[in-house]
């Protein structure tokens, strides 16, 4: 039910991205998603209405943890962190990730020439 | 934290998500602020950045979540909710779905218990009932498929069994009410004389001591008595001492061998208690036809196979013994047949009914939610715009329908458990086999709840498939009067439907009230009112002898004549209405005698002088029996009209003289009567020959007693002057005639009011549902109405345009109704009584009333609309 959220990416796109920008160290939501925003340089749009689901579906997992902390502007905020089992899920969906792309790059790769 | 855990961690998870969501903004607050925005717009800003809160929130809350429970949970609550909103709604739903939840659960338990449950015998599969069939002539047309069915003689029986090879075991079973006497007051018990194999065919062993042997089944074998557990319990204190211990039957001493476990029975004979039938094949009198037989097919034997050889033995016999068997013939049925067969049909036809009772009542209940979810469309349109998606809006309109089927169906339980004990009291009244058996047990809840679910989605898919479709933007930007066509059409489509399953419903129970009244109001030939019955039997070794038994029956006669009170009385060996009669042949003298076999038949009922007095039947011509007819004077015979039609044309019958095949080989005919009914009300008068007591006295018979004051006011004396001339006396069914004749149509007068309170139940539904649908048409169009009035229309058109409308909608309905009980009824015909299935006068009467009714549910909203205050109308937005 109401799992058809129009994400801006393939499924799991966004839990990937979440989880590798939380390996360089945790983070508050907003923090996150300025984060992402910014790092691709602005080419991917994270709505924040998937955001927060993707932390959920990711806390569910056990890939990453919360607990309340200051934010810079001194606010109470959430604050994620990665965990072992995060590291590892990410190592398999990178891996998993770059084999698609090569993939991708190659079927495409000939027509363009 | 296991799922369920995670339900109860929804509170901390919405203020987490709150928390978040004012982070979020805050913190986008003050990064705009420091761009130079201001605190408000900032503020706004950050807010439509983050887009929809709730749909987030929703979104989360859903990952945690053991979806389907916590939204069924959900879905159920709010449910609840809105139908407590809408009192009148719900309770009018409720109702109308615990009565077609209500109907179906108290028939389904009659025709679990009855029908599907299996026989309490182990193979009952293999246990057939043997029948002797009469050759055609000898045959009525009759209501009872079972009816040409005959008890066989003992010598057929015992060839029967000596020939034929299909069968594993064989047992003659003779019914005869027998005077227990010695053990409290004399009573007259419902003996079964069986041969040994009876309890091996039945397979049940005995609760206390033993069943009788193949050795004890033999002529003048011991007297031995095996005890039903209810007869041991009632008449014998349940005294478990009883084995061994002697008791008297018909002033003859049995020893009691065993007792039966509770329940061991004959499910369409009954017995109180059993005795060794004892055949000999050395008497004389083995032809005459009074035993039940029923036998085990050996393993693998099909009834057809088994019916083949059983007719093969019965050609040989109508062979070896004209005399006595020609044109007879024989069959085999099952025990399952024997016990449901004429019943089934009345159980199924009731079962069709409540059906289309159920059917009617979700029609309605789902016409009931498209109005409502019409009026709900706001509502629905805000949910949507909120983000629920359709499948959540569907889920939450199927819970709704969910918790109204769940009320509907416990209160239907409620009606049925209420219902279902009238039905038994009078059901047992009438004897219907297994009818004890009725309960409301779990099986039948089973069913009950399967009920309640399929009705869910009969009649809340379509409301529930309409409504989530609904476009937000649309219906909002309607406003208030957004009320839109939606499931106008489904509804009128329903509304045509609910017509055509109420007409049905109407013809069904117009014919068989018109059967009914066909079947009572029948010119039946006597009288009634004013009659005490009682039956007795005249056995024992004092009454071995045919003198002392006339004489005490006489005696009797004689002394109740001269109670105050009392205008007539005499006996009959068969009282009138109780579906019995003896029949055998006869010739008349005068004409020479034809080949054996060939003989004409007639009926024979031995009566008292008195006889045609006391029970209202006119003499055409001649004399009454009276004291003067002994065993000294030559027989006398008087015959009815039919008789006389039929063996004399113009003749005059009196002095003419008959051979007869009967205890008395001849006699003279001194009297004529008028035709009367004999065993049922639905059987036309046969020729009848009625013989006097006097002169070949039956061992049975009943007691008639005309009287001038209320019938059962002279029962106590009547049977006071049994007990002074023999105190051991057994008396039974001490009844008034109108009660006999009462009992006499207890089923097709049971049937036909069932089906009647159906069909009203049908009828008040759909014409609620019509009502529905028109009140609110009117109420939708009351802007154009009061516009129209405004204008200057005329209201009395208004109107007639509304009841047109209304008649409109109907004639679909009537017409597919009509078609479909054209069909339909046929499969009763056999169930009607002087009225053809597709009775013109039935038909035409029931959619006469059925139009008069919808006239009446278009009148009531018409009326309304009439009423219309223009201005009124118009301010009403």
């Amino acid at each position: 039910m109401a799992n058809d959220d129009k994400r801006d990416l393939f499924p799991g796109a966004l839990e990937v991205m979440v989880l590798q920008v939380l390996r360089r160290g945790p983070l508050h939501g907003y923090a996150l998603a300025q984060h992402i925003r910014q790092t691709s340089d602005e080419l991917l749009q994270i709505e924040e209405g998937t955001l927060y689901p993707a932390l959920q579906r990711l806390l569910k997992q056990g890939w990453v943890e919360a607990e309340w902390g200051i934010s810079a502007r001194n606010r109470k905020v959430r604050v994620y962190r990665i965990t072992a089992a995060g590291r590892k899920q990410l190592q398999r969906e990178l891996s998993s990730f770059e084999r698609m792309l090569a993939g991708i790059t190659r079927v495409l790769g000939p027509a363009q020439s | 934290m296991s799922r369920l855990g995670r339900l109860f961690r929804r509170r901390s998870l919405e203020r987490e998500l709150a928390g978040e969501v004012e982070a979020y903004v805050a913190e986008r607050a003050d990064e705009l602020v420091e761009q130079g925005m201001n605190r408000d717009e900032a503020l706004s800003a950050a807010r439509r950045q983050f887009g929809n809160p709730v749909r987030m929130l929703e979104d989360s809350r859903e990952v945690w979540s053991f979806m389907p429970v916590e939204n069924a949970l959900r879905d159920l609550r709010i449910g609840v909710r809105a139908l407590r909103h809408n009192p009148m709604f719900t309770i009018v739903a409720a109702v109308t779905l615990a009565l077609g939840i209500g109907a179906n659960t108290a028939i389904f338990s009659i025709i679990d218990a009855v029908l599907l449950k299996p026989l309490p015998i182990p193979d009952a599969n293999r246990v057939v009932v043997l029948w002797e069939h009469p050759p055609k002539s000898l045959t009525t047309a009759s209501k009872n498929s079972l009816d040409n069915q005959n008890p066989a003689s003992p010598i057929n029986f015992l060839d029967w069994r000596d020939r034929t090879h299909s069968f594993e075991d064989m047992a003659a079973i003779a019914w005869f009410p027998k005077g227990l006497s010695g053990a409290g007051e004399p009573r007259e018990v419902t003996g079964l004389d069986v041969s040994a194999a009876f309890f091996r065919i039945l397979g049940t062993p005995p609760f206390m001591g033993r069943t009788f042997t193949d050795k004890e089944d033999v002529p003048d074998g011991p007297k031995v008595v095996v005890l039903s557990y209810a007869l041991w319990r009632q008449q014998f204190g349940a005294d478990r001492g009883i084995l061994g211990r002697t008791i008297r039957l018909m002033d003859e001493p049995y020893t009691v061998i065993g007792v039966m476990p509770e329940g061991f029975d004959l499910p369409y004979l009954h017995g109180e208690l059993w005795t060794p039938v004892q055949i000999d094949r050395k008497s004389k009198s083995l032809d005459g036809r009074y035993l039940n037989v029923i036998a085990k097919l050996k393993r693998g034997v099909t009834i057809a196979q088994a019916e083949s050889d059983l007719s093969g033995v019965a050609r040989q016999i109508a062979r070896e013994r004209p005399f006595s068997n020609r044109g007879w013939g024989a069959g085999v049925v099952s025990l399952y047949e024997q016990t449901t067969g004429d019943v089934r049909k009345a159980l199924l036809l009731l079962f069709g009914a409540v059906t289309f009772v159920l059917l009617i009542a979700t029609a309605n209940v789902a016409n009931l939610l498209l109005m409502r979810g019409t009026q709900r469309q706001r509502e629905i349109a805000v949910r949507a715009a909120l983000g629920a998606s359709r499948s959540r809006i569907a889920g939450q309109l199927l819970a709704e329908s969910f918790l109204l089927s769940i009320a509907g169906g416990a209160l239907g339980v409620v009606l049925a458990f209420t219902g279902l004990r009238a039905i038994v009291a009078s059901a047992t009244a009438l004897s219907l086999p297994r009818i004890d058996g009725v309960h409301l047990d779990l099986r039948v809840l089973a069913f009950s709840a399967l009920l309640c679910l399929l009705t869910t989605f009969l009649f809340g898919l379509a409301p529930a498939l309409t409504f989530s479709r609904t476009d937000p933007d649309d219906a909002l930007r309607q406003g208030v009067r957004a009320t839109g066509r939606g499931g106008l059409r489904t509804r009128r489509l329903l509304v045509a439907i609910e017509v055509a399953l109420s007409l049905v419903l109407l013809i069904g129970a117009g014919l068989l009230a018109r059967s009914f009244m066909n079947e009572i109001g029948v010119e039946r030939g006597f009288r009634t009112d004013h009659i005490l019955t009682m039956r007795m039997f005249f056995a024992g070794p004092q009454y071995e002898d045919n003198g002392r038994r006339a004489r005490y029956l006489q005696q009797i006669l004689d002394r109740v004549r001269t109670l105050p009170g009392v205008e007539a009385a005499s006996s009959a060996h068969f009282l009138p209405m109780t579906g019995i009669v003896s029949g055998s042949c006869y010739t008349r003298a005068d004409r020479p005698e034809p080949a054996p076999g060939l003989q004409p038949s007639s009926d024979y009922l031995i009566i008292s002088p008195q006889y045609f007095t006391t029970m209202g039947i006119p003499f055409l011509a001649g004399r009454d029996f009276n004291a003067h007819d002994t065993v000294a004077t030559e027989p006398g015979i008087i015959v009815n009209r039919a008789f006389v039609r039929r063996e004399f044309g113009n003749e005059n019958p009196i002095g003419k003289r008959l051979n007869l095949c009967w205890n008395v080989t001849h006699g003279i005919i001194i009297g004529v009567v008028a035709d009367a009914r004999q065993t049922d009300l639905a059987v036309e008068p046969h020729p009848t020959i009625f013989l006097d007591n006097e002169q070949t006295p039956m061992y049975f018979g009943a007691l008639v007693v005309r009287t001038a004051l209320p019938p059962t006011g002279v029962a106590r004396a009547v049977e006071k002057i049994i007990h002074n001339v023999d105190p051991d006396q057994a008396v039974s069914h001490i009844e008034t005639m109108d009660d006999v004749l009462a009992e006499s149509v207890a089923r097709p007068r049971l049937e036909s009011v069932l089906l009647s309170i159906f069909a009203g139940i049908a009828l008040v539904l759909a014409s609620v549902g019509l009502y529905g649908v028109l009140a609110y048409s009117v109420t939708q169009r009351t802007r154009e109405i009061g516009i129209r009035m405004a204008l200057g229309a005329d209201s009395g058109q208004l109107v007639r345009n509304i009841i047109r409308d209304g008649i409109v909608l109907m004639i679909p309905g009537v017409v597919a109704g009509a078609a479909a009980a054209l069909a339909l009824t046929r499969l009763i015909s056999s169930l009607l009584y002087g009225v053809k299935p597709a009775d013109p006068l039935t038909f035409a009467g029931v959619c006469g009333v059925l139009l008069a009714v919808g006239l009446v549910a278009s009148w009531l909203p018409a009326r309304r609309a009439s009423a219309v205050d223009p201005v009124g109308s118009l301010r009403w937005e």
